[in-house]
């Protein structure tokens, strides 16, 4: 699926400035409850159901050179869990181990909007961390994992070039730099 | 791009990373200038010798001046015998952050060559090409660049409270009426907000040394939020910065991308609520959008700040970012930065001019220079 103008739109709305405008970020985050809660002219819910497909279907490209489709969807996975919560999207045929969230895998949220306490943290961190079950101690835990500990990283699983090519011939999606040849 | 997990492992490799080239470069340089020390003793010696007329040691001279040659060369090659472990040190930690930038397989072998680091290429190429190589050349092409501050010296830095882009929105103003300049007014109205921090960010009024702290410890320039030297020496903030900091060098230069912006906008929608309401989507809230340095007429010199060493990439820049939450979890490490003028180094120069929806408004929320847009940006010129 082409990414849609109002995929665009939301995308562009925070959630894929996190580098460059973090507080953007986690207030995109932290507001998408309400937005799908009040989203009258359906269009944030399109958005939502987009993000689900783009995920399913690796139909983002990655945003720059260097990047690869299985590191991009990765990203897009935590964004997913950062705006709408631990239940992955609808059809994710890698969908993260529920368990990892905040102990094994960390997120740009967690990162940017939960510090040691929270005096030092967003102001919507409490709520955000309630509704994923977490604590405060278990995001900074995770931070501090040792280096000798093995921690949740992915790599991209066996298969991968195959899957993605069997994506690309039914037409969901663009082949990328790097990947197997069509037909 | 990829998932944050470990980020102390992630930070610990490249903070380690970093550390031994540093040694390196700099066990390279004792090692130039004890050989160079060396044999210039022997110099003197052999100097005092050349005057000396003994029947049988005519060839004396020549030969302490060959033992000075001899011993510059042994210090030379004992040191980068000595130095092969920290490179296959490095090499192994390349290979466990491979993964974080897409390199599944597993890195070629360590290159065993005695060169020199400061001939960065070649130095470099001792490492497999790709991710090792250019992780490589970028490290130590940063290292005499590389500047940072210790966390009790930024702690001493003073944030002055006051509404410091008062200052530059002033000098703006007096210069409202010069002919030349289109926009002005509105440029400040936006700039004036309450909600932007463009000047108290990104302002020339900001020392060099808070750019630096706040790329480095994290101090926001503008006081505002909560910033803390904790007893065991770590440092909690709620201020966030990415791998870059810095801003603009003049008022004049703050208010360029502004300007180019609202031309655009009143030209063709006469206004910048319109203008903005018409090329973005109803629930749209936020919007950072890309000034060229063209279209903005912004030159080198406009813009000055720091930026993390080697973060070329997007994966680059999250293990420095990683290595920095680990320094100021530890407080007795630290990151460095280098200098950087983004319009006049970056690929794809300009500023990022940064809206938030309020109500039926569109306020102004910051501007700053960029190297090159973010990927989720809109750029100006592709607005109608």
């Amino acid at each position: 699926m082409p990414i849609s103008r109002n995929f665009k739109a939301f995308f562009s709305s925070g959630f894929g400035m996190a580098t460059y405008e973090p507080s953007f970020y986690v207030e995109a985050c932290e507001e998408a409850p309400e937005m799908l809660a009040n989203d009258t002219t359906g269009n944030y819910r399109a958005f939502r159901d987009e993000f689900a497909a783009h995920i399913r279907d690796s139909s983002f490209a990655p945003p720059s050179e260097g990047d690869t489709q299985w590191m991009t969807n990765e990203w897009l996975r935590n964004i997913w869990y950062d705006a709408f919560g631990p239940e992955p999207p609808p059809g994710d045929p890698f969908a993260v181990p529920q368990e990892h969230w905040g102990h094994r895998r960390l997120t740009d949220y967690m990162v940017y909007a939960v510090n040691e306490t929270p005096e030092f943290s967003s102001p919507g961190a409490p709520a955000w961390l309630e509704a994923r079950g977490l604590t405060f101690a278990d995001v900074n835990a995770a931070v501090e994992l040792s280096a000798t500990q093995s921690v949740g990283f992915r790599s991209a699983p066996e298969g991968w070039l195959e899957h993605l090519k069997q994506l690309t011939d039914r037409g969901l999606r663009e082949p990328q730099p790097g990947e197997l040849p069509a037909g | 791009m990829a998932d944050n997990a470990g980020t102390a492992m992630r930070g610990e490799l490249r903070a380690t990373i970093e550390g031994l080239l540093r040694t390196c470069v700099e066990l390279e340089r004792r090692a130039d200038d004890a050989g160079h020390e060396a044999r210039k003793e022997v110099d003197d010696v052999a100097r005092v010798l050349v005057n000396v007329r003994v029947p049988g040691l005519n060839d004396l001279t020549d030969q302490i001046l060959a033992i000075g040659g001899q011993m510059e060369t042994n210090v030379v090659r004992a040191l980068s015998d000595g130095r092969r472990t920290y490179l296959a040190e490095v090499h192994e930690l390349l290979g466990l952050l491979a993964p974080y930038h897409g390199v599944n397989v597993a890195l070629g072998p360590l290159e065993p060559t005695t060169i020199a680091v400061r001939d960065v290429d070649a130095f470099a190429n001792q490492f497999p090409a790709g991710f090792a190589r250019t992780y490589i050349r970028d490290l130590i092409a940063s290292v005499d660049g590389g500047i940072t501050l210790t966390v009790d010296n930024a702690g001493r830095l003073r944030i002055e409270r006051v509404v410091a882009d008062q200052a530059a929105i002033d000098v703006l103003q007096r210069n409202e009426e010069e002919p030349s300049v289109d926009h002005r007014a509105a440029a400040i109205a936006l700039l004036k907000n309450e909600s932007c921090h463009a000047a108290e960010r990104h302002g020339p009024q900001i020392p060099k040394e808070h750019q630096l702290a706040r790329l480095i410890w994290l101090l926001d320039p503008r006081g505002e939020n909560a910033w803390r030297l904790n007893s065991d020496g770590s440092v909690s903030t709620r201020h966030w910065a990415g791998a870059r900091t810095g801003g603009f060098t003049s008022v004049e230069a703050l208010a360029k991308p502004l300007e180019a912006l609202l031309s655009v906008a009143h030209e063709s929608h006469g206004d910048l609520n319109e203008f903005l309401n018409s090329n973005l989507a109803e629930e749209q809230t936020r919007v950072g959008i890309h000034v060229s340095a063209d279209a903005a007429g912004l030159v080198a010199g406009d813009a000055s700040g720091y930026r993390g060493t080697a973060t070329s990439t997007e994966e680059m820049e999250r293990d420095w970012i990683a290595a920095r939450k680990l320094a100021m979890k530890n407080g007795n490490t630290h990151v460095y930065g280098t200098n950087f003028d983004p319009i006049s180094e970056g690929i794809d120069p300009g500023a990022t001019v940064v809206f938030k929806r309020v109500g039926p408004a569109w306020q102004l929320v910051t501007c700053f220079p960029v190297d090159q847009p973010h990927p989720a940006n809109i750029r100006l010129e592709d607005l109608e």
